[in-house]
């Protein structure tokens, strides 16, 4: 790919809550300043010169920018689709109304964690579901596409069950999306508090298992226990059938890097939202094109599916060690991620994996 | 149909991704339409003005080896994004 397919960007660094599990807070993309919107216009006209066709649109709580009406009326002016990611607490009628008329909406993505208020502001401060509440209804009733995203962490895992009833029954979504809290800005203060432990992952592991036959289809994930699930049965089942996986056995993670950029705040364009401490270059001062294609660090990432599973510290001789593709780097210092490590994932839980796939 | 003018309709985004490949992108829908290096010169060449005979000719000057049968399986193509709506046949 000559120009990065899709772009997320970091429209504001301000926001109106503190959740203990965000990742973005405390580390490298929790930014002293926002660009001006002419500055933002300008990179959106980039992003249509490189046929940029998806653009994720996040903070913070993008709603804190004062001049985000303006801001989304010149983004729909080009053509691509883009996402805005919101905790919902700003949006009323008037807000769910604006983001109605604007052409290339996507979708909303709103955060959720429970179908109570304890569940949901345990982390993200009281009074939060209920804001979250009304702004999901106000969203709901214009009809616009709406996604929601629950983190699993200590304070919900447990009532994951009437979550997902809450959601798709009685909010009555098609789907929703789950991760779970990540070790990394704001959250690695709170790990203890809210990273799901050994025994909580499993748990989670089984109610997540139920849940899918329950509700074939509507449960997604990219990242947390329901993509590790989805991810170790896929790695198992090919290991038993003795498939052999195109890119399966390599340094690749997500493989992020080979269709998409993120932006931060202050306009320093990094690989995404998770390595945000890694700068390729600048909104303001580098073309998108040269960096995508020239950049050294970005090389250096793509330049990691080279590398061989087995050829890893920790990894050789690892059963799954041809289908594992390393987990994500953002939160190893190892480079690799081992929270999403189902050799470890067994060794340390007591285990096997006929449990776990059987 | 040789005589029809091909118009692309406004507003759709031709992305190149590798191997020479693009998609036709609509960023009203979100719909993309795979194009192959042939269609990719192909929509490039429409303007409403060109016929269906002048872009085969181009085609033919453009790529080595053309099939015998180019004609027939342009104008499959060229239905086939009528009825996706990607373009109009004036």
């Amino acid at each position: 790919m000559s120009t990065p397919r899709a772009v997320d960007l970091v429209i504001t660094n301000q926001c109106n809550l503190r959740c203990h599990y965000c990742y973005h807070f405390e580390g490298a993309g929790d930014v002293a300043r926002d660009l001006p919107r002419s500055q933002w216009s300008r990179f959106f006209e980039e992003l249509e010169r490189h046929t940029v066709l998806e653009v994720g649109l996040t903070g913070g709580e993008p709603f804190c920018r004062p001049d985000l009406p303006e801001l989304l009326e010149d983004l729909s002016r080009h053509p691509l689709r883009f996402t805005l990611y919101t905790n919902a607490t700003l949006i009323g009628p008037s807000e769910a109304a604006f983001l109605a008329g604007l052409r290339r909406l996507r979708a909303v993505q709103v955060s959720l964690d429970a179908a109570h208020a304890t569940g949901h502001d345990a982390c993200r401060g009281a009074g939060s579901f209920e804001r979250a509440l009304r702004g999901i209804r106000a969203l709901k009733k214009q009809g616009l596409p709406l996604s929601l995203q629950v983190t699993l962490h200590r304070l919900n895992a447990a009532d994951l069950e009437k979550t997902a009833e809450f959601v798709l029954e009685e909010l009555g979504l098609a789907s929703f999306q789950l991760n779970s809290a990540y070790d990394m800005g704001t959250c690695s203060r709170h790990r203890q508090q809210v990273c799901l432990d050994l025994d909580e992952r499993r748990a989670a592991l089984t109610t997540l298992e139920a849940l899918q036959r329950r509700y074939p289809g509507r449960l997604r994930a990219s990242a947390g226990p329901l993509a590790q699930l989805r991810r170790w049965t896929a790695m198992e089942q090919a290991r038993r059938g003795g498939e052999s996986w195109s890119q399966g056995g390599r340094l690749s993670s997500c493989g992020g890097v080979f269709r998409k950029l993120a932006v931060r705040a202050d306009g320093a364009i990094v690989p995404c939202n998770q390595l945000s401490g890694r700068v390729l270059g600048w909104i303001q001062t580098d073309d998108l094109r040269q960096v995508w294609q020239q950049s050294p660090e970005l090389e250096r990432l793509r330049r990691r599916q080279e590398t061989r599973m087995q050829d890893l510290p920790g990894c050789s001789g690892c059963p799954w060690s041809d289908w594992c593709s390393g987990g994500c780097p953002a939160g190893s210092a190892e480079g690799f991620g081992t929270e999403d490590c189902l050799r470890a994932f067994l060794e340390q839980g007591g285990i096997s994996i006929e449990d776990l796939v059987p | 149909m040789l005589e029809l003018r091909p118009l692309p309709r406004a507003g759709l985004v031709l992305r190149r991704e590798h191997d020479d490949w693009a998609v036709l992108f609509d960023p009203d829908t979100g719909s993309g339409f795979g194009l192959d290096p042939v269609g990719i010169f192909l929509w490039e060449s429409m303007d409403g003005r060109r016929r269906v005979a002048d872009l085969l000719e181009a085609l033919r000057g453009h790529f080595a080896q053309v099939p015998s049968q180019v004609a027939d399986e342009v104008q499959g193509f060229l239905r086939e994004l009528q009825e996706r709506d990607l373009i109009q046949l004036l």
